[in-house]
């Protein structure tokens, strides 16, 4: 019983990092349709800003604040300079877009490796949340604990902030119908702006909150890359509530898997993914096939 | 089109004219290394350690000078066999040496024999190769698999009292014949392994398989990771407070000293052995970790005196033949024979493969505070480990 | 206020509006008439900015809108209520009335003064724009467009498919905008809707203008109406409902 509840946590840490990731490529997908391949590298970012900053400064908290702010801003520029003048292209320049993503990958990845190297390195984890708890019999390292903490209010956030606020409004407009949206006087650009910057941003911020639990590697961003596409085709593209949810089920999917069936493990997402294809097509929470 | 690939062709050839003009007086060397991908570093350790003995050579033997050229074999079979035939065949190496990821020794194995080019294999483990695959084109200054697993297994149940034994290792041959080579030497000593999880290379996160090993209540745990796996399984086994409840031992590629400093604390007390560590105590191994030292800025690791160890039994054979490297019978003949004891004493078996010293290291804070794999055992003339029993010869 | 000079637009090769001119003046209201396929949703993109202008001008109130991005256009005090209202699905009532207010407050129309003009859509304001029937679609169509506080409204077929009570219903809405002196291009198929509404018509055909005129002058060309519009003497007006096309932009 004890390993159930150790399980479900661990499971419970994993999903909440894939939440981060999933929540900001699936939002990105559902206002741009832009498949933003490289979701991971800015992940991989998040860490090694973040890292560089732990070094710099010997503070946690400011890399952890600093970094995804950084990150979102490389990401606006990024946005504005590569993907904006594909929107013009023929439907949509997706394909173009798609293709630019997947060029970036190697960029970042390259650019990385010439500052850090290919080593491993770790971000030490923060004074106050290093050590563990025991909470009834089950030993839980603090940081783990801190990750649910962080991911739970971060996903109240944003739903409160797509749900309730004016610019959430507006987002869901967009994502519903850009076009029109844009006939209603909504810069629907310096939006696809916000949306990258915040989503690639969010990103950053599970690259750098992972960094103290899982190290800092330059083949973080595929590792993590390929299990957030799984997560939010499961979720649904464009649906934060499937991000949420699909993120929890694959991250204790994985972690019982590991446990339980150490062979088959990927199976198992992969199993999750096409069950859910098959009587969802658009995942769970999808509401619309992509035009 | 057409034009372009006569030009291709012809630039080619005059290429290879050239190779080979050139490959009558220089000795030209290989070097096969993961330079990308999580074995980045220990392929840094491995080039950085025969780059040392080159040097410390003057960078010639009988007056002919060393080339080096060093290729990224990514740590995959296909990329390594496409390397190797470069190195072959346009660069025109003499001899090749290095390879970390077991499967790309086992790739080369055929071109090597058809080429009639000497490999040395700084670190690779797969058994066979040395084994009931040998070949006259193939020596190993590593260690064969269970080479110094099985002698461990038997060490952790006998001197250390470890009866029962939980393997985590990374899922590949390689891990899963460690981890029943360990069960092994357990079993001779009376002790068991009994449970043993294999979980991906790139496992990022092991927190559901410390699930298994609390189900199993060990003695102690046996873990084989490398590189960024190594860093990260150790700060979460010290996260989760397992460290106090299992004490940890594992293959030394866990302790490896990049990892071990990078790590910190958390790799505080874990048991590994290898055939090396820079804590060896003797005057040829101090010798080999000054130079290295000096010349690199870095501590060694123990692909550093893999790298130096390969480089250095090239360097060995070149000489007894007096720089003819060329002459490929004559070279092999004098590689068999070679005798190494900087920095830890080898020789060849009558199959090419080294027979080393078996070092039990324990993390612990050296002189100076730093973290070093201090020597706490030490097992003499280990020869490679056959499960079938060595064929009669 | 609102003047289209030999605009010429295209869908990829193929020429579509072949120098369309025409003008609303301030406090008018005027239809574009013409059979299917004619052009006149075409028109009403290219004055937004989502079909481009390759050749002429427009201009609204002295300024160029071609060229401009389709939310600076909007902006500039269009309102925009497209031929497949294009009702934002997942938004509800409430929000797609207010996803667009820039004067929040402050325009002609508030949230309060909507829900007088169409109260179902206020007892249903917290639903989703997704659950509406046809009607209450284009009720929420024009009256989201009301709360942009715009200077011209530019409405594409909004009797398109609707029962007659509710045409109605949206014939007298559209009126006392006209009597709030708000200008507004009209497109219809339902010549009888287009006569009680707008002072002026043009009629496109074939992405030209071939017939300008008042609504007097209008009704009583039989020949135009036959030619250009498919009404015969004695049939009641026109717009036989045909299932509305989705235009994407
Ligand atoms: N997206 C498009 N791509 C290519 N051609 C189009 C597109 N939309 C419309 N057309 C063509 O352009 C012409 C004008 O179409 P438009 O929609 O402007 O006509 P309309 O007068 O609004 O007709 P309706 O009364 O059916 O709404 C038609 O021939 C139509 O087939
Ligand atoms: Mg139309």
């Amino acid at each position: 019983m004890q390993l159930v509840a150790f399980q479900v946590v661990n499971g419970l840490v994993y999903g909440m990092l894939l939440f981060l990731l999933a929540a900001g490529l699936s939002l990105i997908f559902g206002l741009m349709r832009v498949l933003n391949l490289a979701h991971g590298s800015f992940y991989m970012l998040g860490a090694f800003i973040g890292l560089a900053l732990v070094q710099a400064t010997g503070n946690y908290w400011l890399a952890f604040f600093v970094a995804p702010l950084l990150v979102a801003l490389l990401g606006a520029v990024f946005e504005i300079l590569f993907l904006r003048p594909l929107y013009r292209r023929e439907h949509g320049g997706h394909l173009d877009q798609m293709l630019l993503t997947v060029g970036f990958i190697f960029v970042f990845v390259d650019v990385v490796r010439s500052i850090w190297g290919g080593d491993v390195l770790g971000i030490p984890t923060p004074e106050a949340l290093s050590g563990a708890v025991s909470i009834f019999g089950v030993f839980l390292p603090k940081y783990r604990l801190f990750i649910i903490v962080l991911g739970l209010a971060l996903a109240a956030t944003l739903w409160f902030f797509i749900e309730y606020s004016r610019l959430g409004a507006m987002l869901r407009a967009g994502v519903d119908d850009a076009d029109m949206a844009e006939g209603l006087g909504i810069n629907v650009s310096r939006m696809f702006t916000l949306t990258f910057a915040l989503g690639v941003g969010l990103a950053a911020l599970a690259g750098v909150s992972s960094g103290p639990m899982l190290g800092v590697h330059t083949g973080m961003d595929l590792e993590i890359l390929i299990v957030t596409l799984i997560v939010v085709v499961v979720g649904g593209m464009g649906s934060l509530k499937g991000a949420l949810i699909a993120s929890i089920l694959i991250g204790e999917a994985d972690t019982f898997g590991k446990a339980y069936f150490p062979e088959a493990t990927m199976f198992l997402t992969y199993l999750i993914m096409v069950g859910v294809l098959l009587f969802r097509p658009t995942g769970l929470f999808g509401i619309r096939q992509d035009a | 089109m057409r034009t372009y690939t006569h030009a291709l062709w012809s630039l080619a050839l005059v290429w290879a004219v050239a190779g080979s003009a050139g490959a009558a007086d220089e000795i030209k060397i290989g070097l096969l290394y993961p330079t990308s991908g999580i074995y980045a570093a220990p392929a840094k350790q491995g080039i950085q350690g025969a780059t040392l003995a080159f040097e410390e050579a003057g960078g010639q033997v009988a007056g002919r000078k060393i080339v080096t050229i060093v290729e990224d074999d990514e740590a995959k079979p296909e990329v390594a066999l496409a390397k190797a035939k470069k190195l072959a065949e346009s660069d025109r190496v003499n001899v090749l040496m290095g390879i970390i990821w077991s499967p790309n020794a086992m790739a080369l194995r055929g071109y090597l024999s058809e080429r009639k080019l000497p490999l040395v294999i700084s670190e690779a483990a797969p058994r066979p190769i040395t084994q009931e695959l040998g070949t006259p084109y193939i020596f190993r200054t590593g260690f064969a698999s269970g080479q110094l697993d099985y002698p461990f297994g038997q060490y952790a149940c006998s001197k250390l009292g470890y009866k029962k034994i939980v393997v985590i290792a990374f899922d590949s041959i390689f891990g899963r014949e460690l981890g029943d080579f360990i069960d092994a030497g357990c079993k001779q000593a009376g002790g068991a392994v009994v449970e043993k999880i294999y979980a991906p290379v790139e496992t990022a996160d092991f927190a559901p398989y410390f699930a298994r090993i609390q189900q199993a209540n060990p003695d102690a745990v046996w873990a084989l990771w490398a590189g960024a796996a190594a860093l990260r399984f150790l700060k979460q086994y010290d996260d989760f407070g397992m460290k106090q409840k299992y004490p940890l031992i594992g293959h030394g590629a866990l302790t490896d000293e990049a990892v071990i400093n990078a790590a910190g604390s958390v790799a505080q007390g874990v048991v590994s052995y290898y055939n090396w560590s820079p804590a060896i105590d003797t005057p040829e191994n101090k010798r080999f970790v000054e130079a290295y030292r000096k010349r690199w800025g870095s501590e060694p690791g123990v692909y550093s005196a893999g790298g130096y160890r390969a480089a250095s039994a090239i360097l060995a054979a070149a000489k007894a033949v007096g720089g003819d490297v060329a002459n490929t019978p004559k070279f092999l003949e004098a590689l068999k024979a070679v005798r190494l004891d900087i920095p830890s004493p080898i020789r060849f078996d009558a199959h090419q493969q080294a027979v080393h010293s078996l070092y039990i290291r324990r993390v612990q804070p050296g002189p100076g505070g730093k973290l070093v794999n201090a020597v706490i055992g030490e097992v003499r003339g280990i020869e490679q480990y056959w499960p079938k029993g060595k064929p009669a010869k | 206020m609102l003047e289209l000079k030999n605009v010429h637009a295209y869908y990829g090769d193929s020429h579509v509006l072949h120098g369309v001119s025409l003008c609303v003046e301030d406090g008018e209201v005027v239809g574009l008439l013409g059979r299917n396929g004619a052009g006149k949703t075409t028109t009403l993109l290219t004055i937004m900015g989502y079909v481009r202008c390759r050749d002429g001008s427009i201009a609204y109130k002295g300024q160029r809108l071609d060229g401009l991005q389709s939310y600076l256009i909007a902006r500039c005090g269009m309102g925009f209520v497209p031929q497949e209202r294009r009702i934002f699905p997942s938004l509800t009532v409430r929000e797609n009335l207010t996803v667009g207010e820039r004067r929040a407050g402050r325009g002609r129309w508030r949230l309060k003064d909507i829900f007088d003009i169409f109260p179902n859509l206020g007892e249903r304001q917290k639903n989703l724009g997704c659950h509406l029937s046809g009607g209450e679609q284009q009720m929420l169509a024009i009256a989201r467009a009301l709360m942009l506080d715009p200077s011209m409204l530019l409405l594409d077929e909004p009797s398109e498919g609707l029962a007659p009570m509710i045409v109605e219903k949206i014939v007298q809405v559209l009126r006392e905008v006209k009597n709030k002196g708000l200008p507004i291009l009209l497109i219809e198929q339902n010549l009888g809707t287009a006569l009680k509404l707008a002072d002026r018509h043009y009629i496109l055909s074939k992405g030209e203008i071939c017939y300008r005129g008042t609504s007097a002058e209008l009704e009583a060309d039989e020949t135009v109406k036959r030619q250009y519009l498919g009404v015969y003497a004695g049939e009641a007006a026109g717009g036989q409902g045909q299932a509305p096309r989705q235009t994407t932009v």
